[in-house]
Parts: C-alpha cells; sequence; structure tokens
C-alpha cells in the first residue's frame, strides 16, 4: 500500500472509519513523509481554528406579526385552548348581538313609563305628607283655642 | 427537579403552532452559528446581519414545509447557502461563483492578531465554493453528508471542495507558528 492510499485529510478532518483511522496510524508510523504532510495539516487546521467566532452587532427577534404566519385560520384549530377561546369569543359575539338587536322602546311607551313613574312619585309623595298635614292642622287648632282662652281671661279681669 | 432543555423539534412543533416565543428560543440558539457562516462567507458584517435576519424569515415562513424537524439544521443552513449566494451574484455578477478568481474579503475593522489577519487573507483566496466548504467542515463541525444536504451535491464534491481547499490553506497555514494563539 502506497502514500497516495491513505487518506491523511479524511484522517485530520474525523470522517474516516474505525478501520480506515488505525491503518493511517499505523502507516503515519512507518512513513516520514506523511508524517510531515500530517504536520502540515495540523497546523493549518490550527491556524484556521484559531480564528474567533464574533459577536453579533444586535440580537434577531420576532414579534407576532400577521405579516410573518404561514398560515391564519389554520393554526386557530390546531389546539383545544385555541377551539374553547374561539367558542367563548362567539358566544360573546351573539350576546352583543342579541342585545344590539333588540327593538328601541317608541315615543308612546317612553310617555306611557313617565306616566307611571310620575304618578308612582306623587302618591308616595302624598302619603309622606298626609301625617304632616294633620300635625299642623292640630297644631293650628290648638293656636285658636289657646288664642281665645286668652281672650276670655283678659276680658275676666 | 430535573431541569430538561427544550429540544428544537419542540420548539418547531410549538412555533407550527404559531408560538412566536419557541421560534425566539430558536432564532436565539442558531443565529450565531448563521451569522458567522453568512459573515464568513459574504465578508461584510452589515450585509452579515441582513441576511441573518432573511434567513430567519424565510425560515419561518417555510417551516411547514419542514417534514423532518431532525434535519432542522442542514435545512437552515441550506436557506442561508441559498441566500448567501444571491447576495454574492447581486454583488459580482460578472464573476462566475465556484470557478472564477477568489476575491479578497473585505474587512470593517482592524484585528490585533496577525495570526487571525493571515487566516482572513488565506480564506479570502479560496473561491466561494471552497471557502463555503471550509466554513461549514472547520467552523461548523458538520460531517461531508450534512455538508451534502446543505448544498444539494453529491458527497464527492463536497469531499473535492474541502480537500481542494485544504492545499490552498496548507501552502499559506502551515508555515506560520500558531503556539501562541491555541
Amino acid at each position: 500500500m502506497n502514500c497516495s492510499q491513505h487518506d491523511l485529510k479524511g484522517y485530520l478532518l474525523g470522517e474516516l472509519s474505525e478501520t480506515e483511522r488505525l491503518l493511517v496510524e499505523d502507516h503515519l508510523g512507518q512513513c516520514s513523509d506523511c508524517r510531515e504532510e500530517q504536520e502540515k495539516l495540523r497546523l493549518t487546521a490550527a491556524a484556521l481554528g484559531s480564528l474567533p467566532e464574533e459577536e453579533m452587532p444586535y440580537r434577531i427577534a420576532f414579534v407576532s406579526d400577521k405579516i410573518f404566519e404561514p398560515r391564519g385560520w389554520a393554526w386557530l384549530w390546531n389546539s383545544a385552548p385555541r377551539l374553547g377561546f374561539a367558542s367563548a369569543a362567539m358566544l360573546a359575539a351573539a350576546i352583543l348581538v342579541h342585545g344590539l338587536a333588540r327593538p328601541a322602546p317608541t315615543a308612546a311607551a317612553m310617555a306611557a313609563m313617565e306616566a307611571r313613574v310620575h304618578g308612582q312619585v306623587v302618591r308616595s309623595l302624598e302619603a309622606d305628607l298626609v301625617p304632616v298635614m294633620e300635625d299642623l292642622q292640630y297644631l293650628q287648632k290648638r293656636a285658636a283655642v289657646n288664642y281665645r282662652e286668652s281672650l276670655y281671661v283678659g276680658s275676666r279681669q | 427537579m430535573i431541569f430538561r432543555e427544550v429540544e428544537d423539534p419542540d420548539l418547531i412543533a410549538r412555533t407550527k403552532r404559531g408560538k412566536v416565543e419557541a421560534y425566539n428560543i430558536l432564532v436565539s440558539r442558531w443565529e450565531k452559528r448563521i451569522f458567522n457562516y453568512l459573515l464568513r462567507l459574504v465578508g461584510n458584517r452589515e450585509d452579515a446581519m441582513d441576511l441573518s435576519q432573511e434567513v430567519f424569515l424565510k425560515a419561518y415562513q417555510n417551516l411547514g414545509k419542514l417534514q423532518d424537524v431532525s434535519r432542522f439544521s442542514p435545512w437552515l443552513f441550506r436557506i442561508a447557502h441559498n441566500e448567501a449566494f444571491s447576495h454574492l451574484r447581486r454583488k459580482r455578477p460578472e464573476v462566475e461563483l465556484g470557478s472564477g478568481p477568489a476575491v479578497e474579503l473585505a474587512r470593517p475593522r482592524l484585528e490585533p492578531l496577525e495570526l487571525t489577519l493571515a487566516v482572513r487573507r488565506a480564506l479570502g483566496r479560496l473561491s466561494d465554493d471552497q471557502r463555503e466548504a471550509i466554513v461549514l467542515k472547520i467552523y461548523q463541525g458538520f460531517k461531508f453528508e450534512e455538508m451534502a444536504e446543505v448544498l444539494d451535491c453529491p458527497v464527492s464534491t463536497v469531499k473535492s471542495r474541502v480537500y481542494a481547499a485544504l492545499e490552498v490553506l496548507k501552502e499559506t497555514l502551515a508555515p506560520i507558528d500558531t503556539r501562541g494563539a491555541e
């Protein structure tokens, strides 16, 4: 087996099978030319390895943006929580639509409602005023009696 | 409690379900490798950064097409390869990529270490195909089979590119004493 049959670069790069690797190592022990070639390759790889990785000027980050999304509705049906959320949203929308779709009260209905409220307020006020008016009438009667009594006492003296 | 790092396939699955946060974790794992791969191909930090963003945007938009999630790494580098070579074609359309003379890489800032400069000059002497092969093999640690997947070419082509590049680099770099740099 001559030198050209030994894949020194593959050996350096770790691309050989275990059998091939052992054959190369055996050959390197016997051939000074191949040892020299292998040393050059090793120094080359070492020099390449000295090049540092560079830091990025800034990090890459993605935000939730519809223009980046490959599919829209498809994602909605891919998970149970999303489906649950969609159901809740549809229920909320139905309630809102029902509320908005109810007929608005007419002017006559509004007037009747106002009249009912007014009547209730008046009745409530009258009920509260009755005892007050009775007290006032009583006090007026008492004042009149006292006045007549004072006139009678004055005439006797 | 045993902490288990979330694996890439899990993050890919979550991303496919619309979790952008999962994709951001994936990006944070791979962005530096992709950036350095692109930087060593195009030789300019701003271009490498712009291309990196393009790569991750395209990966995000096409993630649904990735059938075998265990092949995410070669798939991502394949996108980066396409972006890099489209960029190089736009920059110098008169040069036939992969066969023309190598162009010295432009460097935006000076490095203090002479060895670093020597390595960069040596890489700049390679053709684009050869330099990419070295970057994928030496700096990204891909096996020949994976490189063939990234580059969409036979393993024999990958091997010949790497070996030819090593021959060129050896002439420049083998005489250099690297003991101080390791």
